[in-house]
């Protein structure tokens, strides 16, 4: 009896899931076919960056794009512990504009908390619940949700649609902060925010026509035509984030058996390179933005040290 | 009226259930389909739903080309159609196969009983929309395909008394030949089928994601360097 219900309720929960996932390719295709509020003219999108001369009072001037994990709700409010690693990235990096106000688990990048009124109050307060770290079945169901939106962008059918509408809103919030043709650009993607990054790369790459690297901290990225558009992958893996793994089993097209898929031609051409993390988990307080001192120094100083050698060491202008 | 909603209820209801049996294998609705004529008009229609199910998985490539609306619907409906077709064609072929080997017991009289039940072996692919899922979608495609297949033969096994060596043989030989008859159809009749194609979806469906990407930093790439 106990086992009939189990299953029952198991088939329950995998039907609702498949069937959540069968939906979530929707809102890239309606996105394109123009049947959302979300206004959307591919033939004028994307138009090449004005360019000018760089300023002198600005030599060398670096933007950095940071595209929150798969929990993010928007790009506005992240959890405290990426801000706190947000601020510090910035009062490291003066001569670069640090952007993080995108949300990239959308084509059109409409976050979550913009959704319908209807919505407005369950997101919020799934937020909240968030923001006190409290487990909530909700804040699963947001996971899932831009899951799904991550599997999208790694899908071979729908991920050219929905990385255009994803490097459109990379593109406006570079626009935004003031970019200047041929400036070199670095993504930070967390979680499935690698994903979204390389995903985006040809057109950013296309677009702008400067350096262009994705600094992965724990993503689960697929084999992605968008690799050959990047001057470097940089993949931040903690060796305790089991989650991370994943992007090596699921993605079969990064299998060391696939020689030929662009991830292992881009791990052959030495455009990926590895920095492991000890002891770093993918979330919470041994996660990468881990603000809690374990042996003198929190996990979030760990990842933001490492990815500072990176930018040091492999500098955009080369 | 009310006796008309009723026998389209019980036939939809018969539909259903001829599905949800025949996708567990159940060696009834196979019988049931070579005997009884609503039986068989379910099938047929579990076919067409099965072909519409899966035009719907794979509606994105429509929806890439902005199909307009009613072209769309007329998308699905062509490879409703398509599939019962498809079934035709494997059936006769299936006949043809075991009169020339001499391996069956087939004649060209049992084609609608042997047309019902492939049409009804098509009983998974009601869950073709599943392939619209991202990532896994190609897979359960696959599934899907194979389930039918050897619902096909199982079909074949239990209702027209064929032995599973010699329904194995007759339906994959069949499958065979049926794809290989689509595929020098498709390219002897490519022209027609081609404007047929742009007749129902007002296109020629030439643009692929991968197409768009590349168009798109064609576009961009000459801007740069205008």
């Amino acid at each position: 009896m106990i086992l009939s219900t189990v299953i029952i309720i198991a088939i329950v929960f995998a039907g609702a899931l498949i069937a959540t996932a069968a939906l979530s390719p929707l809102e890239t295709l309606s996105w394109w076919a123009g049947w959302s509020e979300d206004d959307f003219t591919p033939d004028e999108d994307l138009p090449a960056p004005t360019v000018s001369a760089p300023s002198s009072s600005t030599p060398n001037k670096h933007y950095i794009v940071y595209l929150s994990g798969v929990a993010s709700l928007t790009g506005r409010n992240l959890l405290p512990r990426e801000n706190a690693f947000l601020r510090r990235l910035r009062a490291a990096n003066a001569n670069a504009d640090v952007i993080h106000d995108v949300f990239p688990y959308s084509p059109s990048g409409t976050p979550l908390l913009a959704s319908p009124r209807a919505f407005d109050m369950i997101w919020s307060g799934i937020q909240k619940l968030n923001m006190q770290g409290r487990f909530s079945i909700l804040g699963v169901l947001i996971n899932l949700r831009n899951i799904f939106q991550v599997m999208v962008s790694a899908d071979h059918r729908y991920g050219p649609i929905f990385n255009q509408g994803a490097a459109s809103v990379i593109r406006d919030a570079l626009e935004k902060a003031g970019y200047v043709s041929g400036a070199p650009i670095t993504i930070i993607g967390y979680s499935g925010g690698g994903q979204i990054g390389v995903g985006a790369a040809p057109f950013l790459k296309t677009w702008s026509g400067a350096h262009l690297r994705v600094i992965s901290v724990g993503g689960v990225i697929a084999s992605d035509p968008g690799l050959a558009f990047l001057d470097r992958l940089h993949m931040i893996i903690g060796t305790k984030d089991n989650v991370r793994r994943i992007g090596g089993i699921v993605f079969p097209d990064r299998w060391s058996i696939m020689g030929h898929s662009e991830w292992n031609t881009s791990l052959r051409a030495g455009r990926i390179l590895y920095h492991r993390l000890d002891g770093v988990t993918h979330a919470g307080v041994k996660g990468y933005f881990g603000r809690v001192d374990i042996n003198g120094k929190s996990n979030g100083e760990r990842t933001l040290e490492r990815i500072l050698d990176i930018m040091a060491f492999d500098p955009p202008n080369h | 009226m009310i006796d008309a909603l009723v026998n389209t209820l019980s036939f939809l209801g018969l539909l259903i259930s001829l599905a949800w049996q025949a996708a567990q294998f159940s060696s009834e609705a196979f019988m049931q389909v070579t005997v009884a004529t609503d039986a068989q008009s379910a099938a047929i229609l579990i076919a067409f739903l099965a072909g519409v199910s899966e035009m719907t998985g794979q509606s994105a490539i429509l929806i890439y080309n902005r199909t307009p609306l009613y072209r769309f619907i007329a998308s699905l409906a062509y490879t409703g159609l398509s599939y019962i077709a498809t079934a035709l064609i494997w059936g006769l072929s299936a006949i043809c196969v075991s009169i020339t080997t001499g391996t069956g017991m087939l004649s060209w009289f049992e084609i609608t009983s042997v047309m019902a039940i492939l049409c009804l072996a098509f009983a998974p692919r009601l869950l073709g929309v599943l392939t619209i899922t991202p990532h896994i979608g190609p897979g359960i495609a696959n599934i899907l395909e194979a389930w039918a297949l050897v619902l096909a033969i199982f079909g074949m096994h239990v209702a027209l008394d064929l032995s599973i060596f010699v329904a194995t043989i007759v339906g994959l030989v069949g499958w065979l030949v049926s794809v290989a008859m689509r595929t020098i159809l498709g390219r002897v009749l490519r022209r027609p089928l081609a404007a047929m194609r742009i007749a129902v979806t007002g296109s020629t469906l030439e643009k692929s994601p991968q197409q768009i990407l590349d168009d798109l930093m064609l576009r961009l790439s000459r801007e740069r360097n205008a």
